[in-house]
């Protein structure tokens, strides 16, 4: 029988609705007509581990990012005569505002490494398995939705390093045909790029990603969490073990709010620490900026094989993170007993993060127009 | 036939019938031609590009190589593209004088006084440039590379304490707050004959 470790600070019973104090009965209020005691139910203790409150964690820099994204639209203007002029303005003379653009461009970065984190313990934690394969096409379209902010984000600072990444994507795309009319100055040739860019990073991206969210989430709950492999005797069961005990959800969400309280000082720290400089104004025709560190990997493989690089490393990864479930059929969901997924997916880590040095001890080079 | 067992049900089920299904090969199918049309794409539509015979483009480029580098290096090809600048016949808007003075001011290592020269050599010609659209940079002047922070220290010894204070809390909270076992503490518990027996009698329940 499992046990529930109970919340202290939700208790429902009418025999101590007397003497309760007001705020609590005011809570009780509240709660008759939002129903929020309905986020108490039980999930498995091991829920609450650092590793299984990654994308909690994740969710939190989400959190970050569009309140410190919100501050900075108000200063933010997306022409390409007043882009790069509106930053240094941000950075210059709105009081505090640096600060605000440092914790957005440290959120970013911890977004996807948390999400990158994420997505790797539910790999090796075989979490992906039935019937979790469709929540797991979902984590992975957010994490291609996190780097599409990445990128667009660093396209709107409309510096050199932002224009260049701009540059190679519109090559990509164009690489792609038809397929890439979207990243195509001609697909609304009196529009500037960095307009379309600018409506994709604020609105169309963090709505998207609050739209799979929600059904990330709600698949959580459908499916109830995944099982800790290690922690029941058949590591084929889609369900944690009974004996497992549970704790109620807001204890899951208490933890991540801490969590989340801790991003915010860590980022708040670094802002302070390494604040994100401001490039000159961008020049078309040159290359001279090497892009945002969780691009390097793919920038190397460009280096070696031209632009086509970069279509072919980014579309690699993301087919075989799509494929996964379809071609793992192994049921068991301990490390120990997938043996074929572990060396491939240790291949495909250690290749990029090899390829992540190599372009650390690189200068940047000449593609564009080659 | 051959059978195999399955974990899931507990009996024996025809090799055959868990071979490649047609749904697996069918996204197998997707998966590779989706590869290949990727693949044909990017060799078909690889092309080369040409360098730009804008006057004014040439010495924005120049422009650009020296703010983001002034040694040697970044000088010799600053000095490439304003050569390319005083070459070309499309120079609409560029003052070649002030071209000139400025590739004498870069032969002498003067790195500011060429970038002012070459600022003021495309003035006119970034003053009549169309509202930008498409690709176009919109770039009117090209100022150095700005520090993240602003000079004044105090604010941000502030919003350091204030960041530290809430990492140290946040990091207090989440540490109180952790699991009761930690996965090593669980599983040792869940070994136990008890919790063994719980679990095996809630398996058994249909």
């Amino acid at each position: 029988m499992s046990t529930l470790r109970a919340d202290p600070a939700i208790s429902t019973s009418p025999n101590t609705a007397a003497t309760r104090p007001w705020w609590r009965r005011a809570l009780d209020v509240v709660d008759d007509r939002l129903g929020i005691t309905a986020l108490t139910y039980p999930v498995p203790e091991h829920a609450n581990n650092i590793a299984w409150s990654l994308g909690g964690i994740t969710a939190a820099a989400l959190v970050l990012l569009v309140v410190t994204g919100i501050l900075l639209t108000q200063f933010y203007a997306p022409v390409p005569e007043e882009a790069n002029a509106s930053v240094r303005h941000i950075v210059t003379h709105e009081w505090g505002m640096w600060f605000v653009r440092g914790v957005h461009f440290w959120a970013a970065q911890a977004m996807y490494v948390t999400a990158a984190l994420h997505l790797l313990r539910v790999f090796l934690t075989g979490s992906y398995k039935r019937p979790r394969e469709g929540n797991w096409l979902i984590g992975v379209a957010m994490f291609g939705l996190v780097i599409f902010a990445l990128f667009t984000g660093t396209v709107l600072k409309w510096d050199q390093e932002g224009y260049e990444a701009l540059g190679h994507n519109v090559e990509v795309a164009n690489l792609l045909g038809g397929g890439g009319l979207w990243f195509s100055p001609d697909f609304a040739n009196r529009v500037s790029i960095l307009i379309r860019l600018y409506s994709a990073h604020v609105v169309l991206i963090p709505g998207l990603i609050v739209v799979l969210f929600t059904l990330h989430a709600l698949l959580v709950k459908r499916h109830r969490i995944s099982p800790h492999p290690s922690l029941t005797a058949d590591d084929e069961s889609t369900d944690a073990p009974a004996a497992e005990p549970v704790e109620p959800f807001t204890h899951h969400l208490r933890r991540i709010s801490a969590l989340g309280l801790a991003l915010l000082g860590a980022l708040g720290l670094l802002a302070v620490t390494f604040p994100p400089p401001v490039g000159p104004a961008p020049v078309e025709g040159i290359e001279v900026i090497k892009p945002m560190w969780p691009f390097w990997w793919m920038f190397t493989l460009e280096n070696w094989i031209g632009l086509s690089g970069i279509l072919y490393g980014g579309g690699a990864l993301f087919t075989i993170l799509v494929a996964l479930p379809f071609i793992d059929r192994n049921p068991h969901r301990a490390w120990r007993h997938r043996r074929v997924a572990m060396t491939i997916a240790s291949a495909i880590v250690a290749a990029i993060i090899v390829l992540t040095i190599l372009m650390a001890f690189t200068t940047a080079k000449t593609h564009l127009g080659m | 036939m051959t059978r195999r067992p399955d974990s899931r049900t507990g009996t024996t089920v025809p090799i055959e019938a868990t071979a490649v299904r047609p749904g697996r090969r069918a996204v197998l199918v997707v998966i590779l031609a989706g590869l290949f049309a990727v693949a044909g794409a990017a060799t078909a539509s690889a092309h080369g590009g040409e360098e730009t015979t804008v006057g004014y483009v040439l010495a924005q480029q120049a422009l650009g190589h020296l703010a983001h580098d002034t040694s040697a290096a970044g000088i010799e090809v600053a000095m490439e593209k304003v050569d390319d600048a005083l070459e070309t016949s499309d120079n609409a808007g560029v003052d070649i004088a002030k071209v000139q003075q400025a590739r004498a001011a870069l032969e002498a290592n003067q790195v500011t006084r060429a970038q002012e020269l070459l600022a003021q050599a495309i003035s006119a010609a970034v003053a009549a440039l169309p509202p930008a659209t498409g690709m176009s940079t919109g770039t009117r002047t090209i100022e150095p590379e700005l520090a993240g922070r602003p000079d004044a220290p105090a604010p941000s010894w502030i919003l350091a304490i204030a960041s530290l204070a809430l990492l140290l809390g946040g990091s207090y909270l989440a540490y109180r707050y952790r699991p009761a076992d930690t996965p090593a503490q669980l599983r040792r518990r869940l070994a136990q004959p008890a919790d063994r027996d719980a679990q095996a009698s809630r398996e058994e329940t249909p």
